[in-house]
């Protein structure tokens, strides 16, 4: 036959406030657990802390999905809890128009995106027979793709997958900087590879950032993820 | 003719907002900024297909030495090239 006790709180023999049972069953440890023992089940809630010195030195803040109704992806860093620096990842980010370039501002607030940047790219490209390389520039943008070329528009592509480090954009003392490596990926069998950096001009609290395709188009399909990256 | 349709953007965590008008105008400005720049890399785009068709440098140079001049497969490549990427009228 089974047992119940029916308590609402087990203090210590000196009188320290161990558990504390809710009507609902919920319980809390009211001073820490000193040893677990294993865990060997359940699940962790969103709001657990992992120390960054175990593993949890990455948090994956938000994710989303494009399906071809939005031209522009915007975050609004000031829903999250504040990081030193962000990665940012697009796995299979396509246009909803083929041939657009990919780009990047950051901001004080969503409608006044910082237009003055340094961003120099090196890129190159082979197709199975083909290959090339070279070096392109902007002023515009903090993170920018385009075809194989010169240092303006692009020849076709369909897509890119992109992995990306922004520093410091929360700190309006410094220049908010960037660096990514895309693969850029076309109908003819093209991967384009960017190594780019960037920084604003601007010393300021860019929490507002803006993705956007070249001349306002959709994004087709893809799969974008923030994490913030805490210090050890 | 109909209207145009909208644009929206998607604010991380919090859904599609639909673009004011003051964003409409501004997105409608840059994408003619954004072709007047295609218009004009499109006149000069055959250097860039011709320098990425282009046999490999040290290949031609190769050439050149064995030959005192191009041979005539090397020059045959060469022009195949132009003829593929002809420059814009």
């Amino acid at each position: 036959m089974a047992s119940i006790i029916k308590v609402d709180e087990i203090k210590s023999q000196a009188n320290g406030s161990a558990i504390s049972i809710a009507s609902g069953g919920a319980v809390t440890v009211n001073n820490g657990i000193a040893d677990a023992g294993t865990i060997s089940a359940g699940t962790l809630g969103s709001s657990v802390v992992v120390p960054a010195s175990i593993g949890g030195g990455e948090v994956l803040l938000d994710t989303h999905t494009a399906n071809n109704d939005t031209a522009t992806l915007e975050v609004d860093l000031t829903q999250y809890t504040t990081f030193e620096t962000y990665r940012i990842r697009f796995v299979n980010w396509v246009p909803a128009t083929r041939d657009k370039d990919f780009r990047m501002q950051v901001g004080t607030a969503s409608n006044s995106m910082h237009t003055s940047y340094r961003t120099s790219t090196h890129r190159g490209n082979f197709n199975g027979s083909t290959s090339g390389d070279g070096n392109s520039s902007s002023t515009s943008y903090l993170l920018f793709a385009f075809g194989a070329g010169t240092t303006v528009p692009p020849t076709v592509y369909e897509g890119m997958c992109l992995e990306s480090f922004i520093y410091e954009p929360r700190d309006s003392t410094k220049r908010t900087r960037s660096l990514a490596q895309i693969n850029l990926f076309d109908v003819s069998s093209y991967t384009r590879i960017y190594n780019t950096a960037g920084i604003s001009l601007a010393q300021q609290d860019d929490a507002y950032w803006h993705f956007t395709w070249e001349s306002g188009g959709n994004t087709l399909t893809g799969k974008f993820y923030l994490y913030g990256i805490k210090n050890a | 003719m109909g209207s145009k349709m909208p644009r929206y953007k998607h604010i991380l965590g919090k859904g599609n907002v639909q673009f004011t008008p003051e964003e409409e105008a501004e997105y409608d400005a840059q994408a003619i900024a954004d072709q007047k720049i295609r218009d004009e890399y499109a006149k000069v785009k055959y250097k860039d297909d011709r320098k990425m068709a282009y046999p490999e440098i040290g290949d031609q140079l190769d050439d050149l030495f064995k030959q005192g001049a191009f041979s005539e497969e090397m020059t045959a490549k060469l022009q195949q090239v132009k003829t593929d990427h002809p420059k814009p009228n």
